[in-house]
């Protein structure tokens, strides 16, 4: 029989055992359920408190340092690829000086900024488009959804005429993150080019660089180098604005809900282990003329290890998908936060696991009994 | 070369007591051996020890004239799986399970497809009477329909070696005549059957007597 046919066969072998045994199975199964219950409606509920105070937190900004300068403080576009080579810098985005604009087939229409941007915007690069028909690479332009709605274009796409004159083709909707919100309404001209994000001129004017790290403690660091790749010709003329306050904070919350949950997580699956395996040793012991009988028979002892184990694990299966439901549908009932998936999922995968390596004693003293002994009648 | 043999056979419990000692015998293929003797004389033990299922403290047991009693214990446990069938004392059967799903139970250690196993074990269950009873657990048959269903079981396999721990024992006249009748077809059909009993009957009937002495 194939390697496959050999598994297949024991886990109906150890659904056939569970069946036959529905008072210490039901143990089981209440017992992991209990343990993901537990788990969920404890540690679960305070994660999904932290990860929306974390969300909020993220929301804000977390993990990005602005700065600001005047078109003549010598802050240019080349420093966009020396920021974008660090590995701490998840993207940078940068920003020329600005030059109102308004739609040119309403005349007296309201103005919004328009801007060359450079680098990385949310999940779209700024790299210049290409010429199409009789517009130039310099005359296309993605406006906010804010912005949109200033300029009248409601198709999404249309003319502007900025102050200078110079005409715009506003080409489609450009999605704002959070972090450049404070840009809004924003229409900008992608300026970067496939080689550099500092386009073909690198001697441009910036006047708002965002620089984005990889994570919020990483915030601090990143404005140190952000700093020590500034060379301003007026240091009066630069601002830089972090948000390691909220990093810090950010750090705190996580820190403090992360250690007390672990802590409560970790006593929950100790106890329902004793439990599980505590269950696994009466019935080992109540059952051990079975296992004498198996052994008689031809099992090997890894078989019989093999086969208690699948038995609980197929249990535990069951008591985890109980015990969540159960959790996720009380907390919902009461109307508190619900942990996210990949935390459930966590949950549950180590109640499995848990309640399942707790019935390797039990299975392995299962596996030692001796036909001899156990078979005879006296 | 006898099928299964034992030379200098020896064990005794950890107390020192021994239980079954310098014991050369040989069971051939094609033949019935009885073993009988007082309780506690070890005759159970000798058909455990014969089985693989415990290591003597001294002496060999021999398939085809090859060492077996030393293999490590999944050696061993293969060899009952593929080569050896138990009646045991009381049947042993499996309380919790259907009488089908006993029958085919060692199917699961030789690695044998459930669906094969099934079809020969309704066969043995047809030719001994219990086919009505292949969903009933065993709590609801009676003592005699219970052996006939660890005859089944021990037979499955066509075992090349069958060892019967007084597989008459509870049994009325009628279905101990079955039961002797399947062991000795079986043994017609070159395989080595050992039983253990108090049976004299049963015992002058089959091919070697072996008397073994109180301790």
């Amino acid at each position: 029989m194939s390697v496959l046919g050999r598994v297949a066969s024991l886990i109906r072998e150890a659904y056939a055992a569970a069946c036959s045994q529905p008072v210490a199975s039901l143990l089981t199964v209440v017992m992991v359920a209990g343990m993901c219950a537990g788990a969920l409606l404890t540690t679960g509920r305070t994660v999904a408190a932290e990860q929306a105070a974390l969300s909020r937190i993220d929301a804000a900004g977390t993990r990005s340092v602005v700065v600001r300068a005047d078109p003549d403080a010598g802050l240019t576009v080349a420093l966009l690829d020396r920021l974008f080579a660090v590995d701490a810098i998840e993207a940078v985005a940068g920003f020329g000086p600005i030059v109102d604009a308004r739609n040119a087939a309403v005349p007296g229409a309201p103005k919004v900024a328009t801007r060359r941007a450079y680098g990385t915007i949310g999940d779209r690069a700024m790299v210049a488009l290409p010429s199409i028909g009789g517009t130039t690479v310099e005359d296309r332009a993605f406006a906010s959804s804010r912005a949109l709605v200033a300029l009248g274009l409601h198709d999404n796409t249309g003319d502007l005429v900025t102050d200078d004159g110079r005409g715009l083709v506003v080409v489609g909707e450009l999605a704002v993150p959070a972090h450049l919100a404070f840009l809004e309404p924003l229409v900008v001209v992608p300026s970067s080019t496939v080689e550099a994000l500092a386009g073909a001129n690198p001697d441009d004017p910036l006047v708002v660089l965002v620089v984005l790290a990889d994570t919020p403690q990483q915030v601090a660091v990143v404005e140190e180098i952000v700093r020590g790749l500034l060379t301003p010709t007026d240091p009066t003329k630069v601002s830089i604005e972090t948000s390691a306050e909220l990093a810090a904070i950010r750090a705190a919350v996580s820190g403090e809900l992360g250690s007390y949950g672990r802590s409560l997580v970790l006593a929950i699956l100790a106890g329902a282990a004793v439990l599980v395996a505590v269950n696994n040793l009466t019935l080992v012991t109540l059952r051990r003329k079975d296992f004498g009988r198996r052994r008689a028979l031809g099992a090997t002892q890894s078989l019989i290890i093999a086969l208690l184990l699948s038995q609980v694990a197929l249990l535990a299966v069951l008591g985890a998908a109980v015990g969540v439901v159960t959790a996720l549908v009380g907390l919902a009932g009461a109307r508190q936060p619900i942990p996210d998936v990949s935390f459930t999922a966590a949950v549950a995968i180590a109640a499995i696991l848990t309640a399942t390596l707790a019935a390797l004693l039990p299975a392995v003293i299962a596996s030692r009994r001796d036909p001899l002994h156990e078979l005879r009648v006296p | 070369m006898s099928l299964l043999a034992t030379e200098l056979l020896s064990f005794g419990y950890q107390n020192g007591e021994m239980v079954v000692r310098d014991l050369s015998v040989e069971f051939p293929s094609g033949s019935v051996t009885a073993l009988t003797g007082p309780s506690g004389c070890g005759k159970s033990t000798l058909l455990y020890l014969l089985g693989l299922m415990v290591r003597p403290v001294g002496g060999a047991v021999l398939l085809d004239g090859t060492p077996v009693h030393a293999l490590p214990d999944r050696e061993r446990a293969r060899l009952r799986a593929h080569h050896f069938g138990f009646v045991f004392q009381d049947a042993a059967l499996d309380p919790t399970r259907t009488v089908l799903d006993n029958v085919v139970e060692t199917a699961l250690y030789r690695g044998q497809p459930r669906r094969d196993a099934i079809s020969a074990a309704h066969r043995l269950m047809e030719r001994f009477g219990v086919q009505l009873r292949a969903t009933h657990k065993p709590g609801q048959i009676s003592g005699g329909q219970a052996q006939r269903i660890a005859l089944c079981r021990a037979l499955l396999t066509n075992p090349r070696v069958v060892l019967a721990d007084e597989p008459t024992g509870n049994l009325d006249p009628a279905t101990s005549a079955i039961v002797v009748e399947a062991l000795r077809e079986h043994a017609d059909g070159g395989a080595a059957v050992v039983i253990a009993t108090h049976d004299p009957a049963l015992a002058a009937a089959c091919d070697q007597h072996i008397a073994l002495d109180a301790r």
